[in-house]
C-alpha cells in the first residue's frame, strides 16, 4: 500500500476507537454496598433517583433539518409535576394545564428556601375547571402547599365504599 | 311544597301538601321548557340614551310575581327599568373612603369565550330583555349594588372601631386599608426581574360571568383566577343563575368574605410593602366547619342587601330542591324549628339538617351553614329592634365586627392587629411577637390545618367583637348578656372566656441562626409602653391601647342550650362490641378516584413512585406493603350529648424526643458522608404509652428539647451554614411509630431506626424520598405515613352513645358509605415486611369541647403553640400490621 492509504487507515482506526468508547462507555454507574446496622459509616454511592424509571437529565433532541429549532428542554420540575398530575387525573379523565409564575424564596426557620409559584388548572370537561395557586419544589416538581382552590357551590361528594376495619 | 306555611299534620293536610307538591314539581318541570313567544321584549329604542339606564331584575320571578306556584313566566313582565352605570362599558373601579381601586374591580362578561365588555348603547343599556346582553347587565347592576352597600357599611364599621371603637382590645381590621389596596382583591406587584421584591401593590379585577356553560347546572368563585361564574347550560336554556339576584349576592358574598379574610396580609410602612406568601381562606376541605361559615356568611350577604329572609327560591328551586331559608319563621321549615325558647336552628343538632328533606342526614356546609345564616339574622333583628336601628345600620354593625372577625381568623402575618406589627411601627423590634395562627412561617398550616375557624373559634371571636364594639359602644342597648343569650340560643356560646388577653410567643433573631423564644401575653407586650388608660376610646395610632390583663368570662347563667363535653368522652372503639373501631378501603379504583378528586380539588398530594402506589391495591381489607389505603376513624361519642364538628388530625406533631441535643442531623448520606452527628428520635410517653420498658420517655420537665416542652415555631428541618440538613430541638414528627424485637426485647422506635437497622433502606427507599421532597426529607416517614391532602379528616356530629358511622346510618355493621372528608389516606411502603407493626397517634378535638381550647386547670386560652402538642386533643392511638 502507498503511504497515503496507511494515513487513511490510521485515521479510520482512531476515528473507530473514539466512537466505540463513547458507545459502550455507561451512564448509569450506580452501585450499593451497605450492612444493616444503625448509623454506622456506608461505602454508598447513591443518587437521589427514586426509581428504575429515572427521569432523565437530557432529552434527545430530535432529528435536526437544516435550519430546524430544536425542541425546548422540558424543565426537570414541570415534567415531575405534568407526570403526577396526569398519572392521577386520568382517573377522572380531567386534565391539568401549569403556568409558571415565578420563582420565590420562602423563610424556613432562621434560613430560605427556594419554591417555583405555579397556578394549576385542571378541567374536567362541560366547563367544570378547577384552579389553585401551588409552591412547589423547584427541583422535583411535588407539589409543597396550594391555596386560592376554586370554590363550587352544589358539588356533589365523592363517596366512598369502605369496609369494617379491626386492626 | 316550600311556601305552605305550617299545618298540623291531619289526613287532609297530608293530602293537601301531596296535591300542592305534585303541582309545584309540575311547575318546576314546566319551567324547564322554552319560553312562550311573548317573553322577550325587543330593545327599547331610545328611551335610555344617555341616562345610563337599563332593565333588570329588581327580584328574582318569584318574588317579583308573588306566586310561589310559578309555572311557565313570561320573564319579560318582571323587569324593572334601573339607573346601571354611567361607565361606557360593563366594568367600574371600586371606590373605599375616596381611594379608588388601582384598576378595574370588576367586570361584567357573557361566557368565559369573551374578551371584550359590552359597551353602552348611546350612553344606555337598551338591549332586549333575555339577551345575553341582558344578562350580562343585570348581573352588572347587582353586584355594583352590592359592593357599594358593602364598602357603604365597612367605611362605616372601620370608622367607628378606629376612632371610636373600645381601647381594650386591639383593632384587627386593617388601617390605613387605602394605603395597601386590601379593601379589595389586592397582590403584590413584582419585580420581574426578582419575585421576592415587591415594588407595590395593586387590585385585580373580578371577571364575573353571565353566562358560563356549566353542566350540571352550577356556580363557581375562583380565588386563583378572580372569575365567578354563574351558571347555565344547554340542558334547561331558560335559566340561568344571573336570573337571581339573591344568588348573585351569594356567589360575591364568597369574594367578600376572601377579601375581610385577607385584608392584614399586606402591610405597609412608606415605602415599603410586605406581602404574606399565602393567602387564606374559609374552608378546606370537602366538609368543614370553616366551610359552613363561610356558606351562612355568604346566605347572609343576601339577607343584608334585600332585607329578604329566603334566598334561592328561582334558582334552586327549579334544578336543586335547595333554596334556604335565614330565620325560624319561614315556612319552609314546617314547624321543625322556631323562635321559642330551645327551639332555635341550632348547633350542632342541626348541622345535617335539610329543610327541603328534613329526614335525610348529610353532611354539607350549605346546611351546616344555616345555623351561622339564621344567627346573624337574627342578631341583625336584635339590633333593629333593641336600638331602633334601621337595617342599613343593623347591617353596617353587624358587617363591622364580621370584618374584624375575619381579619383576625384569616392573618397570615401572625400578628393579629397592626398594633403588634414591628415592621408597621418602623421596625421596632420589642414588637416581634406573634399571636395568632402561630406565626408568619406557619401561618396558613394553622390557619387551615391545624387551628382552623371551627364554630367554637369564629364564633368565640364575633362575641368578643361584638362586646367591645356594639355592647360597649353603638348599641348599648344590647347588652353582653343579651348577646350571650342570643348565642345559647343557637348553641353557640361554645366558649367560657372572650380569650382578649391572647397569649403568644416572641421570636428575637439573636443572629448567627439563633433565635430566642418567649411566652408572652397581649398585657406582656405592652406592659413598657402602654400610658394612657383613662381614655376608653381607641384611636389610631395604638398610644391609648389599654390591654386587659384578664380574659372576660361568660355568665354561665346564659348556658341553657350549649352544652360543652368533656375530651375523654371522645373514644377511639377498639374494645367496644358491636361498633366497628375503623373502617378502610384499599380497592384500587376507589383510591385512583380519591386521589384524582383530591388533586382535582387541590390538596397537594404526592405519591412516592417507586415505593408505594394504587398497583399494589389489592381490595383485601387489610393494610398491604405498597398499598395506599383510604382510613376513617369510627370515634364513639361516650357522653350524653351530641360532639359536633369532630376534627381528626394525622399531620406531624411534637410528640418524640432526640435521644442526644448535640447529634441533630437528619440521617441522610450527605450527612453521613459529612461525618455530622446523626438524631435519633424516641417517643413520649403519653397516655401512659408506650411504657418505659418499651422505649418511651417519661414526663421530664419544661425544658426546650424535652417531652413536656412544646415547640414554639413549629420549625422542623434547617440548614446549618453548610446546607446539611439538621432538626430543631423540638421539631414535630411524623404520627407513626413502628414496633422493633431485638434481642428479647420489644420497643417502640422511630420508623428511621426501623428502616436503617431492619431494613437496610436507603433514602430513595423511602417514602417522600429526598428526590421529591429536596432539604424537607424526613426518614421519620420513611416505611407509612398520611399523604399530606389528606392527613385530616372531619366529622360533622356523633351523637350520644353513639359512633360516628352510627350517627349517619342506622346499618354500618357491614359496611360504609361516606364523603371523601371523613377519609384520610395512608401510604405504606412495599419493602415493608408483612408483620411488621405500627402505632400511629392521630389526634382528635371537636368544637363543643370543654378542655380542648381552654387550660382545665387554669382556665386560660391555649397559646396557639399548645396546638402541636397533646394538650388540646384526644391522642388516638391507630395500631395496625402490615400483612402480605
Amino acid at each position: 500500500m502507498k503511504r497515503k492509504h496507511y494515513i487513511a487507515l490510521g485515521i479510520v482506526a482512531v476515528t473507530g476507537i473514539v466512537v466505540g468508547w463513547k458507545l459502550l462507555s455507561t451512564k448509569d454507574t450506580r452501585s450499593f454496598v451497605y450492612t444493616p446496622t444503625p448509623f454506622k459509616e456506608e461505602k454508598v454511592s447513591e443518587q437521589s433517583v427514586v426509581s428504575k424509571e429515572t427521569i432523565k437529565t437530557e432529552e434527545k433532541a430530535p432529528a435536526r433539518n437544516v435550519a430546524s429549532i430544536p425542541a425546548p428542554k422540558k424543565q426537570k420540575w414541570r415534567k415531575g409535576l405534568d407526570a403526577n398530575l396526569k398519572k392521577h387525573l386520568s382517573a377522572i379523565g380531567a386534565k391539568a394545564s401549569v403556568k409558571k409564575l415565578g420563582r420565590r424564596t420562602l423563610p424556613s426557620g432562621s434560613k430560605h428556601k427556594e419554591v417555583l409559584h405555579v397556578l394549576v388548572s385542571i378541567d374536567a370537561g362541560k366547563g367544570n375547571i378547577s384552579s389553585y395557586e401551588a409552591y412547589v419544589n423547584p427541583e422535583s416538581g411535588s407539589i409543597l402547599k396550594t391555596w386560592n382552590q376554586t370554590r363550587f357551590e352544589n358539588k356533589k361528594p365523592m363517596k366512598l365504599s369502605l369496609k369494617p376495619f379491626r386492626p | 311544597m316550600f311556601y305552605g306555611g305550617a299545618f298540623k299534620f291531619t289526613k287532609a293536610t297530608v293530602l293537601a301538601v301531596i296535591l300542592a307538591s305534585t303541582t309545584l314539581l309540575t311547575s318546576c318541570q314546566e319551567a324547564l321548557q322554552a319560553p312562550s313567544s311573548n317573553a322577550r321584549k325587543d330593545a327599547i329604542s331610545g328611551d335610555f340614551y344617555y341616562t345610563g339606564n337599563g332593565l333588570i331584575y329588581e327580584n328574582n320571578p318569584i318574588i317579583a310575581s308573588g306566586n310561589y306556584n310559578l309555572a311557565r313566566p313570561s320573564m319579560g313582565d318582571y323587569v324593572t327599568a334601573k339607573h346601571v352605570t354611567d361607565e361606557p362599558s360593563l366594568e367600574t373601579k371600586c371606590s373605599y373612603n375616596s381611594s379608588e381601586t388601582s384598576d378595574e374591580c370588576f367586570k361584567v362578561l357573557n361566557d368565559t369565550s369573551t374578551t371584550s365588555v359590552l359597551q353602552a348603547n348611546n350612553g344606555g343599556w337598551d338591549y332586549g330583555v333575555g339577551t345575553d346582553e341582558f344578562y350580562q347587565i343585570n348581573t352588572f347592576y347587582h353586584v355594583n349594588k352590592l359592593l357599594k352597600r358593602f364598602y357603604e357599611a365597612l367605611e362605616s364599621g372601620n370608622s367607628n372601631i378606629h376612632f371610636s371603637g373600645s381601647n381594650l382590645v386591639p383593632p384587627s381590621s386593617k388601617y390605613g386599608i387605602e394605603n395597601t389596596l386590601s379593601f379589595w382583591l389586592a397582590k403584590g406587584l413584582r419585580d420581574p426581574n426578582d419575585f421576592n421584591n415587591i415594588l407595590g401593590v395593586e387590585n385585580s379585577t373580578l371577571k364575573v360571568y353571565s353566562k358560563c356553560y356549566l353542566d350540571p347546572f352550577n356556580a363557581f368563585y375562583s380565588p386563583s383566577e378572580n372569575k365567578v361564574c354563574l351558571g347555565w347550560n344547554d340542558n334547561s336554556s331558560f335559566l340561568y343563575a344571573a336570573q337571581d339576584p339573591s344568588v348573585i349576592y351569594h356567589e360575591m358574598g364568597h369574594v367578600l368574605v376572601k377579601v375581610m379574610m385577607n385584608q392584614r396580609n399586606i402591610s405597609y410602612n412608606m415605602p415599603s410593602y410586605h406581602v404574606t406568601p399565602f393567602q387564606s381562606d374559609l374552608g378546606s376541605l370537602f366538609y368543614d366547619e370553616a366551610g359552613a361559615i363561610n356558606e351562612g356568611l355568604s346566605d347572609w350577604f343576601s339577607y343584608f342587601i334585600t332585607g329578604r329572609t329566603h334566598f334561592g327560591e328561582w334558582a334552586l328551586c327549579r334544578f336543586f330542591d335547595a333554596s334556604r331559608a335565614l330565620t325560624e319563621d319561614d315556612p319552609i321549615h314546617n314547624g321543625m324549628v322556631s323562635k321559642a325558647s330551645g327551639e332555635r336552628l341550632s348547633y350542632p343538632e342541626y348541622l345535617y339538617y335539610d329543610p327541603n328533606n328534613p329526614d335525610s342526614k348529610s353532611e354539607d356546609v350549605h346546611y351546616a351553614g344555616q345555623i351561622v345564616s339564621h344567627y346573624l339574622t337574627s342578631l341583625t333583628e336584635e339590633l333593629k329592634s333593641t336600638c331602633s336601628a334601621s337595617h342599613t345600620d343593623a347591617g353596617n354593625m353587624v358587617l363591622g365586627v364580621v370584618n374584624e372577625t375575619l381579619a383576625e381568623l384569616g392573618d397570615m402575618t401572625g400578628k393579629g392587629s397592626d398594633v403588634f406589627d414591628e415592621f408597621i411601627r418602623g421596625n421596632d423590634v420589642n414588637f416581634g411577637a406573634f399571636f395568632t395562627n402561630l406565626n408568619n412561617q406557619q401561618s396558613y398550616l394553622w390557619g387551615h390545618q391545624v387551628n382552623p375557624p371551627n364554630f367554637r373559634k369564629f364564633f368565640q371571636t364575633l362575641a368578643k367583637n361584638i362586646t367591645y364594639h356594639i355592647t360597649n359602644k353603638s348599641c348599648i342597648q344590647f347588652t353582653k348578656d343579651k348577646s350571650e343569650t342570643l348565642l345559647d340560643e343557637y348553641g353557640l356560646l361554645l366558649f367560657k372566656t372572650y380569650g382578649e388577653n391572647k397569649k403568644g410567643v416572641k421570636l428575637t433573631d439573636l443572629g448567627g441562626g439563633v433565635i430566642q423564644k418567649a411566652d408572652t401575653t397581649y398585657q406582656d407586650a405592652f406592659n413598657d409602653f402602654f400610658t394612657n388608660c383613662s381614655n376608653t376610646t381607641f384611636i389610631y395610632p395604638i398610644d391609648n391601647y389599654c390591654p386587659l390583663g384578664t380574659n372576660t368570662t361568660v355568665n354561665e347563667s346564659n348556658r341553657r342550650n350549649s352544652v360543652l363535653i368533656a375530651k375523654e368522652f371522645l373514644e377511639y372503639p377498639e374494645d367496644r362490641d358491636g361498633v366497628s373501631p375503623a373502617y378502610i378501603v384499599d380497592e384500587r379504583s376507589s383510591i385512583e378516584q380519591l386521589l384524582a378528586n383530591l388533586l382535582y380539588e387541590g390538596k397537594p398530594v404526592q405519591t412516592s413512585e417507586g415505593s408505594a402506589g394504587v398497583e399494589y391495591n389489592n381490595n383485601n381489607i387489610k393494610i398491604s406493603p405498597g398499598e395506599i389505603v383510604g382510613i376513617n376513624l369510627n370515634l364513639f361519642n361516650n357522653s350524653n350529648s351530641t360532639m359536633g364538628g369532630v376534627h381528626i388530625l394525622a399531620n406531624d406533631w411534637d410528640h418524640m424526643r432526640m435521644d442526644d441535643l448535640s447529634s441533630t442531623y437528619v440521617n441522610r448520606v450527605e450527612n453521613r458522608n459529612a461525618a455530622k452527628d446523626i438524631a435519633n428520635w424516641s417517643p413520649c410517653q403519653i397516655d401512659g404509652w408506650p411504657s418505659v420498658d418499651e422505649g418511651g420517655i417519661p414526663s421530664d420537665g419544661q425544658s426546650p428539647g424535652n417531652c413536656d416542652y412544646i415547640t414554639r415555631d413549629n420549625f422542623v428541618i434547617e440548614l446549618d451554614g453548610t446546607n446539611n440538613q439538621k432538626y430543631a430541638q423540638d421539631a414535630s414528627q411524623p404520627v407513626c411509630l413502628v414496633q422493633h424485637s431485638s434481642e428479647n426485647e420489644t420497643q417502640w422506635v422511630s420508623q428511621d431506626f426501623h428502616r436503617r437497622s431492619e431494613l437496610g433502606l436507603e433514602a430513595s427507599q423511602c417514602l417522600n424520598p429526598p428526590g421529591y421532597s429536596g432539604d424537607d426529607f424526613n426518614p421519620n416517614e420513611c416505611l407509612v405515613r398520611f399523604l399530606p391532602g389528606a392527613d385530616q379528616a372531619v366529622l360533622g356530629k356523633i351523637n350520644p352513645q353513639k359512633s360516628w358511622a352510627q350517627t349517619l346510618t342506622d346499618n354500618s355493621e357491614t359496611g360504609l358509605t361516606i364523603q371523601q372528608n371523613a377519609v384520610t389516606l395512608l401510604e405504606v411502603n412495599k419493602r415493608i415486611r408483612p408483620g411488621t407493626t405500627f402505632n400511629c397517634r392521630l389526634r382528635a378535638r371537636f368544637s363543643n369541647c370543654s378542655d380542648c381550647f381552654e387550660d382545665p386547670d387554669t382556665g386560660e386560652e391555649y397559646a396557639d403553640y399548645e396546638m402541636v402538642g397533646e394538650r388540646p386533643f384526644k391522642v388516638i392511638n391507630f395500631k395496625f400490621t402490615v400483612v402480605d
